[in-house]
Parts: structure tokens; sequence; C-alpha cells
């Protein structure tokens, strides 16, 4: 276990070749999913109890989901951008990899949890909620690190690592918006576990841009604007 | 490659450390054997079996294209749950892949007799070779993106955002196929004139047009 977390941690490349080449990637794999699923959970945990205990479990329970089905929605496309762009690898070594990948981005996360409690003890919703999404910034680049070694290099891996990024995107952004809320706003006094659905998080990422530069427009014109 | 030893793993707050054994050698090529999808792609063979690999490949992708946003609508209350014309309920799904079908196909004899009058015969069997790839193409994109189409019809996307996008999908994955079935026409040719490139350029553009005249016709009845 130590050996495989130590290869999850220190040796992204070489996780990628054992992938690559399906050789004994089962336990790396258990490896893998164990820890994505813990560290998710308890960095889930920590940003949802900002708020209070009810709402950090719900959190921990949420986010290790996300990252599950959002896993489970990127695969078959990657696979089709990875074939049609020539690159000849095999479905379950690109489901390894993406999960070892991710894996490594929860490892980054769980390692930052300390910046996310300082920030949750001293700061505002709106700086914690930006702490987080800058972590899972900083997480994301761990987990590409993965995922380029797991290709030969060659100029077709430019687009095939771009479309990669936007389908990671939009998945696991409309993931994330459709098991919201993650911390709840302060101003609300009683914060559903999950809320109704409201759109694609596409329209409410356009929304959230505009308020910040000012222009506010409600949920409810957005909706009869067709937005 | 040299397997190298890993440092060992300290333990939080003890002084013992886990040795930790050199990994066994990984592979040296980051390239395995190769997938399914790429072997029906790559596969220069004019077997009957990967002739019927990507057709039905094809066939599949867009069909669950076709098929489970609809129907993932249909789940959550956007779409009424039947039209009342079974048949129609049951020919949904395929309407992509026959529009893609008869897109492909419909103009393809023509190309054939106007090269021949250029004397620019494709080599043979080269023209089969192209027409079954570009529908693997197509569906295999399709394939890829209809997970997460669905996704977006189970979790709040509205009727016509969820149609909108399944059809930037088909046109997108459309346009690739067809770029690269004209590439790959270009190269099965025996003599390559400017002439022979203009006019198969040129049937590139009447197969766009014609797709979205299949797509109104076939999808949007």
């Amino acid at each position: 276990m130590w050996k495989r977390l130590g290869i999850l941690c220190s040796q992204p490349a070489v996780a990628a070749r054992y992938c690559r080449a399906e050789e004994n990637i089962l336990p790396l794999v258990k490896t893998a999913l164990l820890t994505l699923l813990i560290c998710s959970a308890v960095f889930g945990l920590v940003l949802g109890s900002t708020r209070d205990l009810e709402q950090g479990i719900a959190t921990a329970v949420k986010l290790p989901t996300v990252w599950v089905i959002a896993l489970g929605l990127c695969a078959p496309a990657y696979y089709a951008i990875a074939a049609i762009l020539g690159d000849g690898i095999r479905f379950r070594a690109l489901a390894a990899l993406l999960l070892i990948a991710v894996s490594r981005a929860s490892l980054v996360m769980f390692a930052l949890l300390p910046v996310l409690w300082l920030a949750a003890d001293v700061a505002d919703y709106h700086q914690v909620t930006s702490v987080a999404a800058f972590i899972c910034g900083v997480s994301g680049i761990a987990a590409l690190g993965v995922l380029v070694r797991g290709f030969a290099w060659h100029p077709r891996m430019v687009p095939m690592v771009t479309l990669f990024g936007l389908v990671f995107f939009v998945v696991t952004g409309q993931t994330a918006w459709s098991l919201r809320p993650f911390v709840g706003r302060p101003s609300q006094t009683d914060v559903p576990v999950l809320r109704a659905p409201e759109g694609v998080f596409l329209d409410a990422t356009r929304l959230g841009l505009q308020s910040a530069r000012g222009i506010y427009i409600s949920n409810d014109d957005a909706i009869r604007n067709g937005g | 490659m040299q397997a190298t030893s890993p440092p060992p793993i300290f333990l939080p707050g003890s002084s013992i450390s886990i040795p930790m054994p050199a990994p066994s050698p990984a592979p040296d090529s980051t390239i395995g054997s190769e997938g399914l999808a790429t072997m029906l792609l790559v596969s220069a063979q004019d077997d009957r079996r990967v002739h019927q690999g990507r057709l039905l490949w094809g066939l599949a992708g867009l069909t669950m294209l076709g098929g489970l946003p609809p129907l993932a609508l249909r789940l959550v209350g956007q779409l009424p749950s039947t039209t009342g014309n079974v048949l129609a309920d049951l020919f949904q799904p395929l309407r992509l892949p026959i529009a893609a079908a008869l897109t492909l196909t419909f103009a393809l004899p023509g190309l054939l007799v106007l090269l021949s009058m250029l004397e620019g015969q494709p080599r043979p069997n080269a023209v089969t070779q192209a027409i079954s790839r570009a529908y693997f193409r197509l569906g295999l994109l399709a394939f890829g993106i209809t997970p997460a189409l669905t996704l977006y019809a189970l979790t709040g996307a509205s009727a016509g955002w969820i149609q909108g996008t399944t059809l930037l999908t088909y046109f997108g994955a459309g346009g690739f196929a067809l770029a690269h079935f004209l590439r790959e026409l270009c190269d099965a040719m025996q003599q390559r004139t400017p002439a022979i490139v203009a006019l198969i350029l040129g049937w590139g553009g009447f197969v766009c047009v014609l797709s979205v005249y299949f797509v109104i016709k076939l999808v949007f009845v």
C-alpha cells in the first residue's frame, strides 16, 4: 500500500507507464480509488464545515461523488478524442490513467487542507470559496502531470490535452453544479442538501462573470431570456 | 529504464520510517497494445470484419447521440414522455445515423463518375475504406460526447439547449470526419491534378450543404 502510494505521490511517470502497459495496474487502481475517496471526502468535510457539521458531512459525500461521476463521463470522450487523434491507448489503460491522475489531484487537495482550514477560520464566505477553487486549480495541474506523461510526445498532444481539459471543465463543472451547495451562502438560513436544477453551469458561469463586472442579472431574468 | 528505489516514507510524529521497496521495472515504452478504436481506424486491410466493426461503431455512436439525451430529457420531464406515435418514437434515435449515412453515400456515385471523366480513378477499395473510416470517426466522437450531453440533459439543461448542442456535436464531428475523408480520397488518387483536387473540395462543400438538408428533413420533422 505504502509503495503504491509512493508511486502515486512522487513517481507520476512510473504510474503512467504502468497504466499504459496495463501491467499489474489493479492494485495501483484500487489504491488510487481509495486515495481519491478518502482525500476528497476529507477536503469536502473541511469545506462544508465552514458552515456547520451537517453541511460538512453532505459535502464530504458529494465531493467524491463529483469526481467519480465526472471520471465515468469523461472516459468515453477521452477515449474517442485519443483514438481520433491517432493515439492507440486502450480504454482500460485510459480509465486507470484518469483515475490515478485524479487521485493525485486529491492528494494535493489533502496536502493543502491546512490552507483551507485557516481560510475557513479567518476569512469570509467568498474568500473561502476562492481559496477552495484555487486549491482545486492547483490540484488539477498535478493531475495533468500524470495524464500528459501517459502519452508519448507528439504535436497532436496539444489539441488532445486542450480537448481533454475542455471536456473535463464542462463535465466536472456541470456535475458539481448539479450537486451544489457545497458550502451554502451565509445569508441563507436553511441550506438544502441538493438544490433544484437551475439550467446549466456554463450559463451560471457567464452570469457570474457579468456580476463580477458589475452587471447584475437575476436568475429569473436569465431564465426568461433563455439563459 | 533503470528502476530506482523511492525515498522512505516517514510516519508523522514518530521516528519510524518505512523503507520503500523498489517497484518492479516499469515498461520501457509508453506505447502499449493498441485500443480497439485505433485498430479499426488505422487498419488498412480490406477485411469485411473491419468494415463491419467501423459501421457498427458509427451506428451505435450516432444512435446513442440521437437517443440518450432526448430520453434523459423525457425522464426529467423536459419533454413529453411520448409523442403518441410509437413508430416516430422508435425511429427517433435512428435519425442521426440515417442522416449521416445518406449524406456520405448519396452524392458519392456522382463524384466517382466525375472523377473518372477527369481520369482520376482512386485506388481500388480506397473509397470503401475512406467511407467506413469517416462513418466510424463520426460515430466514435458521438459516442464520446453523448455521456456528457446526457448528464446536462438530466441536470437542468433545456430541451432547446440539448438539441442545439447535439446538432453542434453532429456537425462538428461530421466536419472533422469529412475533412479526413477528403484527404484520404485525395491520397487514394492514382494521379492528382488541380482539377481533381478542386472537384473533391467542391464535392466536400456540397456534402456540407447536403448534411444540413438531411438533418432538417430527418431530425426536424
